[in-house]
This record gives C-alpha cells, sequence and structure tokens, in this order.
C-alpha cells in the first residue's frame, strides 16, 4: 500500500513521535475533504471514496470496498471527515514505516476498527483480513495470537492488543539501530576498500614510472 | 543567487532541484510545525463555520506564483505582495461589522509587523522564501493547484466510471407520467434527471456492527449537484 508519488497526500506527513498530521496538514485535508465532497453533504460516498483511494494510492479494489466497510461503522453507505482523516493517518503511517508507533499511540482507535462485530475483542480471521494496513505479515500474525492471547480464548481483548504495540514498537526501533549499524559496516567497508583501490593504483603508478625511467637510463 | 542558479544550471540538473524541491518543501513543512505549535485552532480555522464548510468560497490563492518564481522574487518585492494583499482584505472587510473590522485591523497591523520582521529576515534565509510566504496562513500555492487538479481529476473518473440504465432513454417519459421507479431499481432526481447513488437508498435495513458481513459492494451512480459542474470541465449533464 503505498501512496502515488506527486499526489496531495504525498506531500503530507506524520508527526514521528506522536503520529498526527499537524495543524497546517489538516487544514489543507480539510479543504481537500470539502473539495471532493461533490454533495455537499460533509461525507464521501463509496463510489467517491473508492476513486479517490485508487487514484491516490495503489490499493487493490478489494482492499479498498473492505476498508469502506470496516470505516463506515454506522452502516450510512458514507464516511465523514473523521473517519477520512483516521485513513489518511494509517495510510501515511505505512508510508513512512510507523505503522507499530501508530498502532502504539493510538491502540484505542485501531483496536475498535479492527473490533468488527463489536465485542471489544478481535477476532483471529478479522485482523487476518486487515493486516495489510498495518503492514503485518502472516507469521507474526501467528505468533501475536500465541504469544499475546493470554486469556486462550483466541481472541485479544484490549490489554492483550496494547502489550502487543508496545512489543511492536521495540521490536521496530530493535530493527531500526541494527540496519544503521549495518549501514555503518557496509560504508566503513567501502571505504577501506576504496584505500585499498587507490593504494593499489599508487603501486601501478609508481613501478610504471620506474621502468619509463629505467628504460630511459 | 536562485536568479543565477536558474539560468546556468541545465536541464538535466533542474529535474534533480525540482525532486529536491520537493524534499524541501517537505523539510519545510516540518519546521513549520515546530513554530506553530501554539498557534489556536480558531485562529487557522477561521475560514470553516459550525458545520465545518469553508465560509466565503472567494480563492484566497487566486495568484498562482511557481516556486521558481517564488524563490527569484526579492524580500522587498514579497512585502509589498504581503501589502496588496493586506489592501484587498481591507476592501474585503469593509462589508463587515466594525467591530469585526477593529479585530481585522488589528490582525492586519499584527501581519504587517510579521512581515516587516520577517522581511528582515528573509534577506538571510533567501532559500526559505517559500516557506515564508507559506508562513502567511497560505498553502503552498502549487499545492494548491494540486489538490484542485486531483479533485477535479478523480471527480471525473467516478463521474466516468458509472453508465445510466440501458433503457433509460427509452423509459424516461414514463418517469414523467409518475408510474415509478421501483421497477427499474433506481431512485431519479426529477429537478435534474440524474439518478441517485443506490447506497442512500432508505428502504435498504440498516448494516450493525454486530451482524455485519462486510460485503462491501459498490453499487450506484453518482449524483452530481450543480456546484460540481464546475469540476467536471464543462461537460454538460
Amino acid at each position: 500500500m503505498k501512496v502515488k508519488q506527486g499526489s496531495f497526500l504525498w506531500y503530507l506527513y506524520l508527526d514521528k513521535i506522536y503520529c498526527l498530521l499537524s495543524l497546517r496538514n489538516v487544514k489543507a485535508l480539510m479543504e481537500y475533504f470539502h473539495l471532493l465532497d461533490a454533495h455537499r453533504r460533509n461525507t464521501l460516498n463509496d463510489v467517491l471514496f473508492f476513486h479517490f483511494l485508487h487514484h491516490v494510492t495503489n490499493m487493490k479494489i478489494v482492499h479498498i470496498k473492505m476498508i469502506f466497510d470496516m470505516l463506515d461503522w454506522t452502516a450510512m453507505g458514507e464516511i465523514g471527515f473523521d473517519q477520512f482523516y483516521m485513513l489518511v493517518c494509517i495510510v501515511l503511517s505505512h508510508q513512512s514505516h510507523l505503522e507499530y508507533q501508530f498502532m502504539y499511540r493510538h491502540s484505542r482507535p485501531v483496536f475498535d476498527l479492527l473490533d468488527l462485530k463489536g465485542e471489544s475483542k478481535i477476532d483471529g480471521p478479522d485482523f487476518e483480513m486487515y493486516r495489510f494496513l498495518f503492514n503485518i505479515k502472516k507469521q507474526e500474525l501467528r505468533e501475536l495470537f500465541q504469544d499475546f492471547d493470554i486469556t486462550g480464548d483466541r481472541l485479544l481483548n484490549y490489554k492483550e492488543f496494547k502489550l502487543y504495540t508496545i512489543f511492536c514498537t521495540e521490536k521496530s526501533i530493535d530493527r531500526k539501530k541494527r540496519r544503521k549499524q549495518r549501514e555503518e559496516e557496509r560504508e566503513r567497508e567501502k571505504g577501506k576498500d576504496k584505500e585499498k583501490y587507490y593504494q593499489h593504483l599508487k603501486k601501478m603508478y609508481s613501478t610504471g614510472m620506474n621502468q619509463r625511467s629505467r628504460s630511459l637510463l | 543567487m536562485a536568479e543565477n542558479l536558474s539560468k546556468a544550471v541545465p536541464k538535466h540538473v533542474h529535474h534533480h532541484q525540482r525532486s529536491s524541491l520537493h524534499e524541501d518543501i517537505r523539510d519545510l513543512w516540518s519546521t513549520a510545525t515546530m513554530s506553530t505549535a501554539n498557534v489556536l485552532v480558531a485562529d487557522v480555522c477561521e475560514d470553516f463555520d459550525e458545520e465545518g464548510r469553508i465560509v466565503g468560497k472567494t480563492r484566497r490563492y487566486s495568484q498562482t506564483i511557481s516556486i521558481l518564481e517564488n524563490l527569484n522574487l526579492k524580500p522587498e518585492e514579497i512585502q509589498q505582495q504581503a501589502r496588496l494583499e493586506l489592501e484587498l482584505r481591507r476592501g474585503r472587510s469593509l462589508e463587515r461589522d466594525p467591530a469585526v473590522d477593529e479585530e481585522h485591523d488589528e490582525s492586519e497591523t499584527s501581519l504587517v509587523k510579521c512581515t516587516s520582521e520577517t522581511s528582515v529576515s528573509l534577506s538571510k534565509q533567501m532559500p526559505h522564501q517559500a516557506y515564508w510566504t507559506e508562513q502567511q496562513n497560505r498553502l503552498p500555492l502549487p499545492l494548491m493547484e494540486l489538490m484542485e487538479n486531483e479533485v477535479l481529476n478523480i471527480l471525473s473518473k467516478a463521474l466516468n466510471s458509472e453508465h445510466p440504465h440501458p433503457s433509460f432513454h427509452k423509459t424516461s417519459w414514463w418517469l414523467w407520467q409518475g408510474l415509478g421507479l421501483q421497477e427499474w431499481n433506481f431512485r431519479m432526481c426529477m429537478s435534474c434527471q440524474i439518478a441517485l447513488a443506490l447506497t442512500n437508498i432508505p428502504r435498504d435495513p440498516p448494516k450493525l456492527k454486530v451482524e455485519r458481513l462486510g460485503t462491501g459492494r459498490l453499487n450506484g451512480f453518482l449524483h452530481l449537484s450543480s456546484g460540481v459542474l464546475l469540476y467536471s470541465q464543462g461537460r454538460e449533464l
């Protein structure tokens, strides 16, 4: 799920700590929403919503329909600005690789979104359907239910979900640190390789000059 | 400095400059948030009424200046522009109440002060002119254009995506006779003769969260109000 480069959403960004848009970004997004609101109802119906997401992201049609169903929690066939804002934040968190941070910071709203049946618990198959939103792999999802389903009912309540988000953010921080270390090591190796290459060139030059001087003599 | 750059740099470097300009804009957005952390919502959202709609459709972003032109402007020219805009605002504010006028005058004088302060710092921060114009309660101008073009494209795609019922033209006169719409399974807006979205039919039972099955069908036609005709590139409905 990627935002198309050069689109309006591409110019927005999330605050890295709180995973929210700035006030200026929200104002811009509000203007954008009102422009899209062709019916002047302060809402977007499913057709407008579909074409908006299809134009701005590379999401599959099936996923777009699923997202609309998820956001249309009043079952009116249209979504308001609150839901639109939530969606944009999720999409931008995906774009900026802040999915786990977003889930941690906004665990309650995310939990309510994934709680499709309204039972204050997240079902395994339901989470499986929407894992693409937060870039969660199948194996990670299985491990999640194995490690964090403390009650053993194959459902996640809010506390278990919150624990999972805390664990994921720490894991993602560790991953980033490791990536940085690997990049630094690669740069050091590149630097060493360059030095070796220059020394080799110097040797070649010096031997070449010596041979010339001998031939002249 | 920016003028010399624009003349001397060849085309392939311009492309890199454009991409770097985009990156600069994103970085500039982030610095903007640090400085505007204490802004009140009411001050920023003064253009919205209680229902959240934009008050006064007269565009504040009528001047379309590109990023490159902005960079080439001198600080004195930017200050002149700001003064022109203030005069325009004063002209609009004459129509309002005098109590509101006083508030506007105060805000305008504060704005003039801000612009005079910014003009001094502008000379030091020439590369960030786009940021300072954006600071004057404006969106980056190219972004506004981009937003409108994108919305136009989306709405035109939505308009073209659905086709009317195949027997629409044959049976339209029956509709005028008031024979009912249930046979053709869509509603009709009699004033503009455009079919309405099926998803808004009130007789369908509402979906409850407990019983949701997640069907997610996208049905229906798009009903466009007269306001959207402006965005449909002159197409008649």
